[in-house]
């Protein structure tokens, strides 16, 4: 089973942006908020499925500034 | 009524604008960047959406880097205020609106900047270029312009000043207010780095929509300050656009009619502009036929003006000539168009003009009708 993972931003337009990137890119990802899990002053977030590194790589070279990524449980 | 003031804002705005601001209320009602239910996200995904459009519209990579503004004139201070951090020169037109004269006055007043204003030549872009490479001082940071004069119309060679710009190592804005939906503006090709409209004119959104689209965003500081929905725990704005000069709700219903009103103009500008070019050299040249009509701006071709026609009827006033027009149904606007630098430059500082400006639903026969208007109103 793939692992999800959670991509932790600073706002809602990283988040919208990064999760158009992966939607292109063929993963699975939407966006969520939770302050609880994101404490970056938020609280939005990119919930996706796939090949972190892959994912990570295209966030980046998309000019998204990930603030943490954690393995979604 | 004969609408021809599209210079101040477009009227009407087309069906899909309309539309799309009814839906905006129906279906993108929650806050966009403040909650995590799906109405808040899918709002903030029309909002994005909006940047994407304005991103590809003007050639520009990186959609956070086009901001939200009430109107133009915000964008402009919002330019002006943050470049005026390095303090230095600043080089603006003879045809400038008070939007960018009057920021620029005021930080001179306060000793913050000092800035030349470059004389234009209508028709002549080598001199008008030469006119401001004259003015370029060592500690020169920005070169703004408009794309053309809200006045007279006239275009200024914007590309060329661009292209100096960049070789002079100054920065370059261009306040888009006249030429944005009427004419192709690439900010990559051009050397524009920031870039100033109005969603509202030639746009054709909804007022109270403006955007400030730019390459270089780490120059831009906030001019308001408050809540963006990130950082929230901080007291410092956020450092990135767009939140970091996005304070407070934005615009929703006028965002969403505004990407309506750049889909309908994208790729149709240039189509657009000289369709409205013909009926301004059309009204031009009857209006220059009739005794008594006084034309203070030059035959508006498309590649060097801007689809408007000043003028006064005999004695009467910009203002008087306008009011006697309304009264036969005419929406023209007279006065000084909060452009006190261009009407200095005509000599019209007294008596100011009539302008009418030509948009998008003006057709030959509602030309035709204001012509004669304004021939009756010439003879009494």
């Amino acid at each position: 089973m793939m692992k999800e993972y959670y991509f932790l931003l600073s706002s809602v337009t990283s988040a919208v942006k990064g999760e158009k990137i992966l939607l292109k890119n063929g993963f699975r990802a939407h966006v969520l908020k939770d302050g609880s899990v994101n404490p970056y002053g938020c609280g939005y977030m990119i919930r996706a499925s796939g090949e972190k590194e892959k994912m990570t790589e295209l966030l980046k070279k998309g000019g998204i500034r990930i603030n943490e990524i954690r393995e979604a449980k | 009524m004969l609408y021809f003031d599209h210079a101040a804002t477009s009227f009407p705005k087309p069906i899909a604008v309309r539309n799309a601001v009814n839906e905006s209320l129906l279906y993108y009602g929650a806050n966009p960047g403040r909650s995590g239910h799906e109405l808040s996200i899918e709002t903030a995904k029309k909002v994005f959406e909006t940047r994407e459009k304005a991103a590809e519209l003007f050639g520009v990579s990186e959609p956070g880097n086009a901001v939200f503004t009430s109107n133009c004139t915000e964008a402009i201070n919002l330019v002006l205020m943050s470049i005026a951090k390095q303090k230095g020169h600043f080089i603006i037109s003879d045809l400038e609106h008070n939007s960018v004269l009057r920021p620029l006055f005021e930080l001179k007043n306060r000793g913050i900047i000092d800035f030349s204003v470059a004389e234009t030549f209508a028709g002549e872009p080598e001199k008008t270029l030469r006119s401001f490479e004259k003015l370029i001082r060592k500690d020169t940071k920005l070169i703004m312009v408009t794309g053309a004069s809200n006045v007279f119309g006239t275009k200024l060679p914007v590309a060329m000043l661009g292209k100096s710009a960049c070789e002079h190592e100054v920065l370059f804005a261009v306040d888009g207010a006249q030429i944005a939906g009427n004419e192709k503006i690439d900010m990559a090709k051009e050397n524009i780095d920031f870039l100033c409209v109005p969603g509202h004119k030639g746009l054709l959104g909804p007022m109270g929509t403006g955007m400030m689209i730019t390459k270089r965003p780490e120059l831009i500081e906030p001019i308001i300050f408050g809540g963006t929905g990130n950082f929230s725990l901080f007291p410092i704005q956020p450092p990135e656009l767009p939140e970091r000069t996005e304070s407070g709700t934005l615009n929703v219903p006028g965002i969403c009619g505004l990407l309506a009103g750049m889909e309908a103009v994208e790729g149709k500008e240039e189509k657009i502009g000289r369709k409205e070019s013909k009926l301004a050299n059309f009204i031009f040249d009857e209006l220059s036929k009739i005794e008594g009509v006084k034309l203070f701006s030059k035959k508006p071709e498309y590649e060097n003006s801007a689809p408007i026609v000043s003028f006064v009827i005999g004695d009467l006033s910009g203002e008087e000539t306008a009011r006697i027009l309304s009264e036969k149904g005419v929406a023209a606007r007279g006065g000084f168009h909060c452009s006190a630098l261009a009407h200095l430059k005509a000599g019209t500082e007294k008596r100011g003009l009539c302008r009418v400006s030509i948009g998008w639903p003006n057709s030959f026969g509602e030309a035709d009708k204001l012509v004669k208007i304004v021939a009756e109103a010439a003879k009494n």
